[in-house]
């Protein structure tokens, strides 16, 4: 007997020790999750051993891709061993903040520096729950020597889609077959949302529900075809590996020369891409208004079960307002919020930075109001748009046929959120 | 005296022989070339033996691989362990001792060779998670230490009835309790089939991917799968040349354990479908 | 029965079960708890946030109802397994056969074509399928270079994309081409001598005297491959990048159900999910131990 108990004492010490072990680290230590792209995780990876160095903190790093993220979040939060750092998203934020999983800024953070504006962005019923990174818009990010070839010097902002359609076309004819005018968007929520505002509808009801059509759904899908059909874009095997990552994007892969992204993803596919690239505003629909608003491109927020909430918000606090933060973070995560961080980065920015700039004044010129927040559901709903467009796409259902299945799974995932 | 169609056989054997295993050599080759030449190069030679991929896959995740494979070995250690100690007591109790009900539960525990993992899955998770054991190694190691894998135990029930009871009387009559015949005459008995139990709870656990996948959270506990999986998600089209570096090293250990104990192995294997 | 003996009745099974003990803790909680549970969660609607809301019927309604994804998870673990257990088993048995003509080095072969079988539930064959399929993956260089054919983008298709996992399947079929040899060893070469000293052929011989004598390893691997294949998770997980993609083309059962619960956290209807399953498998199991009586002859039976 006393052999067995022995063994079974060592046994379960061994067992128990990584357990132990991450308890009996030294200091306080703090978890941060972002999604991201390799830019985007050296510089936070650097800022944050910066700053842990200097306050005798442990912070742990983590990052994956946007599609693996929310998956990955949600089961840590389930788990209940949320980040004490966690980056949200406007898709995500409402949901989080009314399910209790995230902890109330308001005393912590006054956020004096920021605007109004931004500081309501971060807020959902009334408190707050994110502190914006960043301002950004949508923003169409194009390869400007291509572009040149078909004698496009820079795309102007009042594009429409027909001359969108045309200039895409012109560029597909450079390499038939190889190489496309624009990657198949038909699958993203940003630009259906941006095509729904530009024609002054909406994605969601304020109230939470569908706000389109199957036959929007119907037109939108069919705006892709057209293109597709024509050979604009490119044929769906192409793009249905991408998981909206930075690499999978067909302009990095070298196969197309416009795509649809945000305005402040511009510093990272730059990284990637040996091509001068430039943004401009996404095309609009004849007569319709453009269709952007300013948003924070993504907001920290910290855990409610976090042991060190006042850490983890001096550590958001870094990050927006000390020139450290700013400066090591740059604009990659869009514009800061902070009037004194952006005095900090206008005079050194670089072209690609200028530019940034000044297309998200640009667009807070022209804007359309911020639309209702997304519902919880949303982000699942982004998923499935994925899945039904690339459906249609790859002609496993008919246009009318997706597009209504499209729209009644949406009602469906709401109405069980 | 070599006939035509031994030849033939022999010579389409070799074939498909080749054939299914071209994918792995490649692999490993694959590993030695340098990433520009792996998509164009189809030979299962490397031109030369480069070990760069080795040791920039070793270190291209956040945390190096020496976590992740002490974290994969301790986790399958302690399995090996769990399932040889509870798995043999439990067989025991049916093969030799008697008590009521022995019957029912030996039937029960069969049915639960049959249960999928699907649908005690959430469960056991809220479980764990009421526990606070997520992102810990509890989940995956406390259940094996609790004889949770029937398969052994049925193996080793078969195994021990294949002894001689006069072992068993002898010792009873030396005056051994039933503690003292398990453990002095049962167990050393039984080294082939705790071999065999050893080394398949070894391999199913270095191989386990959903177990980690659902209760791990924390790189810094991954195991090797999850690392595997997090390298081809982050490294995506870019480092191929370390990602099956990392991988022809994650299935070496399977590799070497299958070299050793190939006969036990095949043995094992090829008697879990005998019905005697 | 007197005092005494009731007493040693007693002290036997007191002893009994001290053994049994840690099996049964580990039964109750780790197997009758979690099933008994996952039974009232499939009733339910439970984030893990929350209490699980009771709601009576409307998961199993909404599965069998409204549910697309749910008959398309089914479809393809169906799809995949009718195409992968009847070649690798075929596959199995070929090779089986081969090796037992007692030819040299056929302990090696057998080794050898195990070695998938061994590899195969791997996260790393799966990375290494996904890369072997890619557009630009190994197979279609083969394809180029030994037929000059350019072919497609194997995983990225909804076509093709289940293909290249019944691939991966048939390529293990090693371990029931184990199993298969060793029923093979124990058919007497005599009946084989006799039968053909009266004049039958191979494939007579095959049928007459191979398939029935192994009718009961044949009958083991096939429920053995179909349970395993409903198990079915890492290869689509890994190769599908967890989507189940493209257009849901590799949504395994076990990979939609893993969405439900760890993704999209509704853990109410992902037991709902599970105890459908368990109920389809034991529709299956029970099938084919009832059709075995007609074709499954042990040597001990006197059905």
């Amino acid at each position: 007997m006393t052999a067995l108990t022995r063994r079974h004492f060592i046994a379960a010490a061994a067992v128990a020790m990584p357990w132990f072990h991450a308890q009996a680290q030294s200091g306080t230590r703090l978890r941060c999750f972002w999604w991201g792209n390799p830019d985007r995780d050296k510089r936070t990876r650097n800022l944050l051993n910066t700053y842990a160095r200097s306050n005798n903190l442990q912070i742990s790093a983590e990052s994956l891709g946007w599609g693996e993220y929310w998956t990955k979040l949600g089961t840590q939060v389930a788990g209940g061993n949320a980040p004490d750092l966690i980056q949200m998203d406007y898709r995500y934020i409402f949901e989080y903040a009314r399910r209790n999983t995230l902890f109330a800024l308001d005393k912590l953070l006054p956020l004096a520096d920021f605007s109004p504006y931004d500081r309501d962005s971060g807020k959902v019923d009334g408190k707050l729950y994110g502190v914006s990174l960043g301002s950004n818009s949508k923003a169409l990010v194009y390869d400007t020597g291509t572009l040149q070839k078909v004698g496009v010097k820079s795309m102007p902002s009042d594009l429409t889609w027909d001359d969108f359609g045309r200039i895409a076309g012109e560029i597909s004819q450079i390499n038939l077959g190889k190489y496309w005018g624009s990657s198949d968007s038909s699958r993203l929520e940003q630009v259906f949302e941006q095509w729904l505002n530009s024609g002054s509808k909406l994605l969601y009801t304020a109230d939470g529900k569908v706000a389109f059509t199957p036959d929007d759904v119907a037109a939108w899908f069919d705006l892709w075809d057209k293109f597709r059909k024509a050979g604009v874009i490119p044929p769906a095997d192409v793009g249905a590996t991408n998981n909206a990552r930075v690499e999978e994007y067909e302009i990095t892969r070298g196969l197309a020369a416009m795509s649809f992204i945000h305005s402040n993803q511009l510093l990272a596919f730059q990284a990637l891409n040996k091509n001068k690239l430039a943004i401009a505003m996404y095309p609009r629909v004849k007569g319709g208004s453009p269709g952007h608003y300013v948003k924070p491109a993504m907001l920290m927020s910290v855990s409610a079960k976090s042991k060190t909430p006042e850490e983890a918000a001096k550590v958001i606090n870094h990050m927006v307002t000390s020139a450290d933060g700013v400066k090591t973070l740059g604009l990659e995560r869009g514009v800061p919020c902070s009037a004194t961080a952006r005095a900090m980065l206008l005079p050194e920015a670089d072209e690609l930075g200028k530019q940034q700039i000044e297309f998200v004044a640009m667009v807070a010129k022209a804007a359309t109001p911020l639309p209702p927040p997304p519902p919880k559901g949303a982000g699942e709903i982004e998923n499935l748009l994925r899945r039904v467009a690339d459906s249609v796409a790859f002609g496993k259902v008919s246009l009318k046929d997706g597009a209504r299945q499209f729209h009644a799974e949406c009602v469906n995932i709401l109405a069980r959120a | 005296m070599i006939r035509a169609k031994t030849l033939f056989i022999h010579a389409a054997l070799i074939g498909a022989t080749f054939v299914m295993l071209y994918p792995l050599l490649w692999m490993a080759a694959s590993s030695f070339k340098p990433e520009s030449i792996i998509f164009t190069d189809l030979s299962i030679l490397p031109p030369r033996f480069d070990f760069s991929n080795y040791v920039q896959g070793w270190h291209a995740l956040q945390e190096s691989f020496t976590v992740f494979f002490s974290n994969s070995t301790l986790i399958a250690v302690l399995v090996v362990i769990g399932n040889c100690m509870s798995c043999s007591i439990t067989a025991y109790a049916f093969a030799r001792l008697q008590f009521r009900g022995k019957r029912f539960w030996f039937v029960v525990m069969l049915g639960t060779l049959m249960l999928p993992y699907h649908v005690t899955l959430i469960p056991q998770y809220v479980l764990f998670q009421q526990l606070g054991w997520i992102d810990t190694f509890l989940p995956l190691v406390v259940p094996k230490f609790l004889a949770a894998d029937a398969f052994f135990i049925f193996l080793m029930v078969q195994f021990f009835r294949a002894i001689p009871r006069e072992l068993d009387e002898a010792a009873v009559l030396d005056g051994c309790g039933p503690w003292r015949i398990y453990w002095k005459i049962m167990l050393p008995l039984s080294l082939p089939v705790l071999a065999t139990t050893a080394i398949f709870s070894f391999l199913w656990t270095w191989n386990d991917f959903l177990g980690p996948l659902v209760y791990l959270n924390d790189t810094s506990l991954y195991t090797v799968p999850l690392a595997l999986r997090a390298f081809v998600d982050s490294a995506g089209q870019s480092a191929w040349g370390q990602l099956f570096a990392m991988s022809v090293l994650a299935v070496l250990p399977i590799f070497l354990v299958f070299l050793f104990f190939q006969r036990l192995i095949i043995e094992g294997v090829a008697h879990s479908g005998m019905k005697r | 029965m007197n005092a005494s003996a009731k007493r040693a009745r007693w002290r036997r099974d007191l002893i009994g079960y001290a053994f049994l003990a840690p099996w049964l803790i580990g039964f109750v909680v780790f197997s009758l708890g979690p099933v008994l549970a996952s039974l009232y969660l499939s009733f339910t609607k439970f984030d893990l946030l929350t209490t699980p809301q009771w709601t009576g019927l409307d998961n199993y309604v909404r599965m069998f109802g409204s549910d697309v994804r749910f008959w398309h998870a089914l479809k393809v673990t169906f799809t995949y397994m009718i195409l992968e257990v009847p070649l690798k088993l075929t596959f199995a048995l070929l090779v089986a056969m081969a090796l037992d003509k007692g030819i040299r080095g056929a302990s090696l072969y057998r080794a050898l074509f195990y070695v998938p079988s061994l590899l195969g539930g791997s996260v790393a064959i799966a990375v290494l399928w996904r890369q072997l399929f890619a557009g630009n993956g190994l197979v279609n260089q083969v394809l180029l270079w030994a037929f000059g054919i350019q072919g497609p983008a194997w995983i990225a298709n909804p076509d093709t994309s289940l293909y290249t996992l019944v691939l991966l399947a048939v390529w293990q079929f090693g371990s029931p081409m184990i199993i298969f040899l060793a029923g093979l060893r124990q058919v007497p070469h005599d009946l084989y001598e006799a039968a053909s000293m009266d004049g039958a052929g191979a494939w007579r011989r095959f049928r007459k005297i191979t398939l029935p004598m192994l009718a009961p390893v044949v009958f083991f691997n096939l429920v053995l491959q179909v349970i395993e294949g409903f198990k079915a998770f890492t290869p689509a997980f890994v190769v599908s990048s967890g989507t189940g993609g493209p257009v849901d083309s590799m949504l395994f059962y076990t990979l939609y159900l893993y969405q439900e619960a760890f993704a999209y956290f509704r853990m109410g209807y992902a037991s709902a999910l599970a105890w459908v399953l368990l109920i389809v498998i034991g529709i299956f199991t029970a099938i084919s131990f009832f059709t075995s009586k007609y074709w499954v002859y042990y040597e001990d039976d006197s059905r």
